[in-house]
């Protein structure tokens, strides 16, 4: 079940109304099943994958809290454990990946259950965190198998921890208008991200890179960019409405995106995105690596890893791995070059004012021209038509190309352009307030109620007249 | 005003603009629907009574879009008493409940045609127009999941998401219809639309297809190895069949012609199979007129591939006016 469809309009309130009448033990068990159906109404089959990786957090968990800290069985209980998680996902999204390595050794194929990656990686970090000691093991069945199944953030995250996730369900949520206004307002927002912005986007990145050859370099640098925000729309569209749905209900989910092209390094801007994830692979991987406490080279080399793991991560395909790798590299490369570049600027006599904004500009577009570059690998379906795409671009691009190339000819028509350049002149205002400190929310509920409903019957037409339009399936489904 | 009175009055606001665009799908259907809807409309309304009275016609046509476009009922009978209740993309899913509507509301027929492609004996290949259309009442399109459980063609009609399918489509939801509206607007199709429902009014629900003076590309069914007759199509064939016997209608099972390039490239063992499908309804109702045999129309006939022009359908409504009539 999709966020964006009727079914999910008649799943939610019946869900979230139930969920507000009835007490904590009760309102659990309600949720946890509503969960299970949400996700096997995709496939029946997917529920005993969602349950495998639940139950191994919940045994594990348990043992480990029973356990003596310097025991050696919790050191082979959390082995055994984070194992069996990472071979369901393994199995599930990888083992195609490999078969396909050795020549499809073994004719098998396995189902790829939706999600997967998210909520293994969210038992994986509960059971390191019980480990750590971080978190006591939650012995309540329902609510500890209710962590990993909580729908609003099962199919792409966020990612949840258990010691932010696991008290809200002691707790118990009743109707509250602030909670409800405020989760309803966020899946608007949610919606118009997806349906009006990044909708129309597929339109103009699909036709590009389905015919990359026959593209200019500045389509397929237009397809690119259309492409980085396509899919920053409709990733932060899910994240929204997982958000608002869960606070709709009285519960708090993680934040996964920060106005990530306002980042001024590769380093920002992947604090800022997909935020859960990677702060997920800072706690969980890159730290206990060394993170950057064993000298720079070893700082440079975690990096990597867990770049090249999260490319990975992502999807079971070369592209990706090469895509995780670029992102680490690009990272790697900032930071080696951090004192040549503050030298450079010290030399610059002019600071602050214009000239910092212009800097700070600079900087903002290199780094999203960077993100671009590594996103070519990310889209591509693969490395030799991203090395084509790479190559038509660096090497064939002219000012002619201007020219040539007609936006009205992206596959959007007069209108549809109009629509989004102006859906986007709203993400870029509503993203800038945010970037200053000020939450655009507090200021539509703030405003005279005709211009507030005026704001809401707009966005609500612009969302209804483009439920049919462009890709309506949300990119991470498919990690 | 308590916060969850303020909050449902809020949510009542805040789906107007769907509400009103939901009313205006559903009440200007005319105004956006593309040039198939008239005739499902006008024949949806014929079998339900509505603009004749509920007045009996003594034969009925009765079958996919080649008996629509095949049988002229004014040429077959000049009395006006026969009614081609065919419709396009129907199976006998559509046809079974047109019958049923039709006999709710006159008086049986004396007798009918029975005219369908091969093919959809056991292909469903626009169920979700029936659905679009909202040709079906809930109750019927639950009935159709129901007889399909476990046949051959559940996945068209009981297909993943359906159940949303059909509440979106009843509901008139923007998201199922907007693509038609974008096709439709600014000008809009009502007139359009309305001549085409005057003209198959007209013509007693004859409608023409294709509109080629001469056609010789294959149909659909050229491709096809093997007739399958297990299907729900087949079941609702068998329950039309049923229902007309019960009625004591005067039955004649006949076949449209085919252009020479889909009769020649027709494979044998499909020809076979057809027939031998025909071969066991005979012997089920034996007091039908079975006809088992495909006549082949020169190209001249075709409008398009799978249906008449209408020199064709005037050629093949005379035939069956001199060997019925």
């Amino acid at each position: 079940m999709i966020f964006n469809s009727v079914a999910y309009a008649i799943f939610f309130p019946i869900v979230s109304i139930v969920y507000l009448c009835l007490g904590t033990g009760a309102g659990n068990l309600w949720l946890l099943l509503s969960s299970y159906f949400f996700y096997m109404s995709a496939d029946v089959r997917y529920g005993g994958i969602l349950f495998g990786a639940s139950l191994v957090s919940y045994i594990s968990t348990n043992i480990l809290e029973k356990t003596d800290k310097n025991a050696l069985s919790r050191k082979i209980t959390v082995v055994t454990a984070v194992s069996l998680e990472l071979i369901l996902l393994f199995f599930f999204k990888y083992f195609g990946f490999f078969n396909e390595m050795t020549g499809n050794y073994f004719e098998v194929s396995f189902l790829l259950p939706v999600g997967i990656s998210f909520y293994v990686f969210q038992a994986v970090g509960y059971i390191i965190d019980v480990y750590r000691g971080d978190i006591g093991a939650e012995k309540n069945f329902v609510r500890a198998m209710l962590f990993t199944a909580f729908f609003p953030g099962l199919l792409s995250g966020p990612i949840s921890r258990a010691g932010e996730l696991l008290p809200q369900f002691k707790v118990r949520h009743k109707f509250d208008y602030a909670n409800v206004r405020e989760g309803l307002l966020r899946m608007g927002w949610g919606l118009f991200l997806k349906l009006v912005i990044a909708s129309r986007l597929s339109i103009v990145a699909n036709l590009v890179y389905d015919n990359h050859t026959e593209a200019n370099p500045l389509q397929l640098i237009l397809g690119t960019f259309a492409y980085a925000l396509q899919i920053y729309c409709d990733f932060a569209s899910y994240s929204e409405l997982a958000i608002g749905s869960a606070q709709c209900m009285g519960f708090k989910l993680r934040e996964n995106f920060f106005q990530p092209f306002f980042a001024a390094s590769s380093a920002e801007l992947w604090r800022r995105w997909h935020m859960s994830l990677m702060s997920w692979f800072k706690d969980y991987l890159y730290i206990p690596l060394g993170g950057s406490r064993k000298g720079k080279i070893r700082k440079y080399v975690n990096i990597l890893i867990v770049f090249t793991l999260s490319g990975l991560w992502h999807g079971a395909a070369w592209t990706y791995v090469l895509w995780g790798f670029l992102s680490g590299l690009f990272q790697v490369m900032g930071e080696v070059l951090k004192k040549y570049r503050e030298r450079v600027m010290e030399l610059v006599p002019f600071k602050g004012g214009l000239a910092g904004l212009l800097h700070h500009g600079i900087q903002v577009f290199l780094t999203v021209l960077f993100f671009n570059i590594t996103l070519v690998f990310f889209r591509a379906k693969s490395i030799s038509q991203a090395a084509d795409i790479l190559k038509t671009v660096f090497t064939g691009f002219s000012l002619g190309d201007f020219a040539k190339t007609n936006l009205f000819e992206m596959g959007l028509g007069y209108i549809n352009l109009g629509i989004l350049l102006f859906s986007l002149l709203i993400l870029f205002a509503v993203d800038f307030m945010r970037e200053r400190g000020r939450e655009p929310q507090k200021l539509l509920t703030g405003l005279n109620p005709a211009l507030r409903w005026g704001a809401y019957y707009g966005m609500i037409l612009m969302i209804l007249l483009s439920t049919n339009i462009g890709a309506q399936r949300f990119i991470y489904f498919q990690f | 005003m308590s916060d969850k009175i303020r909050l449902v009055r809020n949510l009542i606001l805040l789906g107007l603009p769907l509400l009103f665009m939901m009313l205006f799908l559903a009440l200007k259907p005319m105004d956006y629907m593309s040039l198939e809807y008239p005739m499902w409309l006008e024949e949806k309304e014929f079998v339900t009574g509505k603009g004749d009275e509920g007045r009996g016609y003594e034969t009925l046509i009765i079958g996919d879009s080649r008996a629509k476009s095949s049988v002229l009922p004014l040429d077959l009978d000049e009395s006006g008493n026969t009614y081609n209740i065919a419709i396009g993309g129907a199976t006998p899913i559509e046809m079974y409940y047109a019958l049923d509507r039709y006999l709710k509301t006159h008086e049986a027929p004396k007798s009918a045609f029975v005219i369908f492609a091969p093919y959809h004996f056991y292909d469903i290949d626009n169920y979700n127009q029936t659905l679009y259309f909202n040709y079906l009442d809930i109750g019927q399109i639950l009935e159709v999941a129901r007889e399909a459980r476990g046949l051959y063609g559940e996945d068209k009609v009981a297909y993943k998401g359906w159940i949303t399918d059909v509440i979106s489509y009843k509901l008139r939801f923007p998201s199922k219809y907007l693509a038609a509206v974008y096709e439709a607007f600014p000008g809009g199709c009502r007139a359009e639309n309305t001549e085409r429902y005057l003209q198959v009014r007209k013509e007693q629900g004859f409608t023409l297809f294709g509109t080629d003076e001469s056609n010789n590309e294959p149909s659909y069914e050229v491709h096809e190895t093997e007739f399958k007759s297990s299907g729900i199509s087949a079941k609702y064939y068998e329950r039309l069949l049923q229902r007309l016997e019960d009625e004591g209608i005067e039955v004649t099972i006949e076949q449209a012609p085919l252009n020479p390039a889909s009769y020649d490239g027709l494979k044998p063992e499909y020809l076979q199979g057809f027939k031998e499908y025909m071969e066991t309804i005979e012997k089920k109702y034996p007091e039908f007129t079975v006809v088992r045999e495909i006549p082949r129309y020169e190209a001249e006939c075709f409008g398009d591939n799978n249906h008449l022009n209408r020199t064709g359908a005037v050629k093949y409504t005379g035939m069956l006016k001199e060997k019925y009539f």
